[in-house]
């Protein structure tokens, strides 16, 4: 090939090499699409979660799809200031995360920040169970983004590694049915 | 076969999507392989998937929105309006492209937007590019340095069409196949091919007319 078109090649690969992003660009878009998504309360939590109680207490017709139910119980007072405190929880709250239904046993795994795993159930203190359900009682007890994730699957999934990332993706490739929430603990 | 869990409740478009995936359209190879199983398993919120997206993607795409609109200011907010578009859409991904395909399809419509509405407008282009580098035009006789040679290429490809300047970002500073790129594009390879091969010694002739120097 002709050299100085192998120079214009070479030159065209690098272009724009060095530029990088603004700095917030991803929280610009974030904000953004926070403030598109319709807003949905926590008063509509336990609402999900009698409507699954139904769904749980009728004879099942055919295999029900895995549920993800977060509850977060206020300990102190209910409103502070009268903020009725929008999606977002405060440390010293409660959440009750309860996962059932789905092919194959239940498990829940809730992640600090995307890297510390909080809770791990069955097996972590805080867990329990509720019929075929498997629950959580956690303590908010730190200030971060919560991310909660209930699984099921009809093969044995690897224990999570602290890695939301790595530890969803091993999960999805070995076909677990996978449902996430997130809190945030302003 | 992969196993897709069931979808949440997302609507019809997203039951379609499914479907296609079911079917097997969805490419097993793309490199985004996690973040369209994070898409399909995540019920409501799509904030995590956008944000891994972004994480892998955003650095590439803002680099092409820079060198296509060659406007610092306008190529930010592209950059962003992007990736806004692509969480709107994302639940209606249907795998029949890789989800970078399928990213810079949504790019290349944004940025040709853009430089249609700029052009409407007559708005200023900034050349801010040029303002720190180097006087194109080498000593008598010698070889142009890569310097001047970039500079030089920056300035000749503002002044080919939307179109071909799409075609050979996408070939050369996104690495995209041709394929791809007619995917991206919805025009065929062989014109796709056929337009970057004609560009360059047209972008040659304009280097060397502007610097007066031997690539």
């Amino acid at each position: 090939m002709d050299e100085a078109i192998a120079r214009i090649e070479a030159a065209l690969r690098r272009l724009g090499a060095h530029t990088e992003p603004p700095a917030g660009w991803e929280r610009r878009v974030l904000a953004h699409t926070r403030a598109r998504a319709p807003r949905r309360g926590w008063w509509t939590v336990p609402a999900f979660a009698l409507a699954a109680a139904f769904a749980f207490a009728a004879p099942p017709s055919a295999p029900r799809e895995l549920e993800l139910a977060v509850v977060r119980e206020v300990h102190g007072p209910a409103m502070r200031g009268g903020d009725l405190r929008g999606d977002s929880a405060h440390v010293g709250d409660h959440l009750r995360v309860t996962a059932r239904g789905g092919a194959g046993p239940r498990q829940l795994w809730v992640y600090r920040n995307e890297v510390e795993l909080v809770a791990v159930c069955p097996g972590s203190p805080a867990c329990g169970a509720a019929g075929d359900a498997v629950t959580a009682d956690l303590a908010l007890a730190a200030l971060g983004t919560y991310t909660i994730v209930a699984l099921t699957s009809t093969t044995p999934l690897a224990p999570p590694g602290g890695s939301y990332d790595g530890d969803l993706a091993a999960a999805g490739m070995a076909g677990a049915t996978i449902r996430t929430r997130q809190v945030d603990v302003r | 076969m992969v196993k897709w869990p069931p979808i949440g409740t997302r609507g019809a478009a997203r039951d379609l999507a499914l479907n296609d995936v079911v079917a097997g359209e969805l490419e097993p190879e793309d490199p985004d392989h996690d973040i369209v199983l994070r898409i399909r398993s995540t019920t409501g919120d799509l904030t995590e998937p956008l944000r891994l997206l972004m994480r892998r993607h955003g650095t590439a795409v803002y680099r092409f929105c820079r060198e296509q609109l060659h406007d610092a200011t306008l190529a930010d907010d592209v950059h962003q309006q992007i990736f806004i578009e692509a969480h709107r859409d994302m639940g209606r991904f249907a795998g029949r492209s890789t989800l970078r395909t399928w990213l810079f399809a949504i790019a290349r419509h944004r940025v040709l937007d853009a430089a249609k509405s700029r052009r409407r407008a007559a708005a200023h282009i900034e050349e801010d590019d040029t303002a720190d580098t180097p006087d194109p035009t080498p000593p008598p006789g010698d070889r142009l340095d890569d310097a001047r040679l970039h500079q030089a290429l920056v300035q000749c490809l503002a002044g080919l069409g939307d179109h071909v300047r799409t075609a050979m970002l996408l070939r050369y500073q996104q690495g995209f196949t041709f394929e791809d790129m007619a995917v991206v594009c919805s025009e065929k390879p062989g014109t796709l091919q056929a337009r970057v091969m004609r560009a360059l010694p047209v972008l040659r002739t304009c280097i060397e007319s502007r610097t007066r120097g031997k690539l």
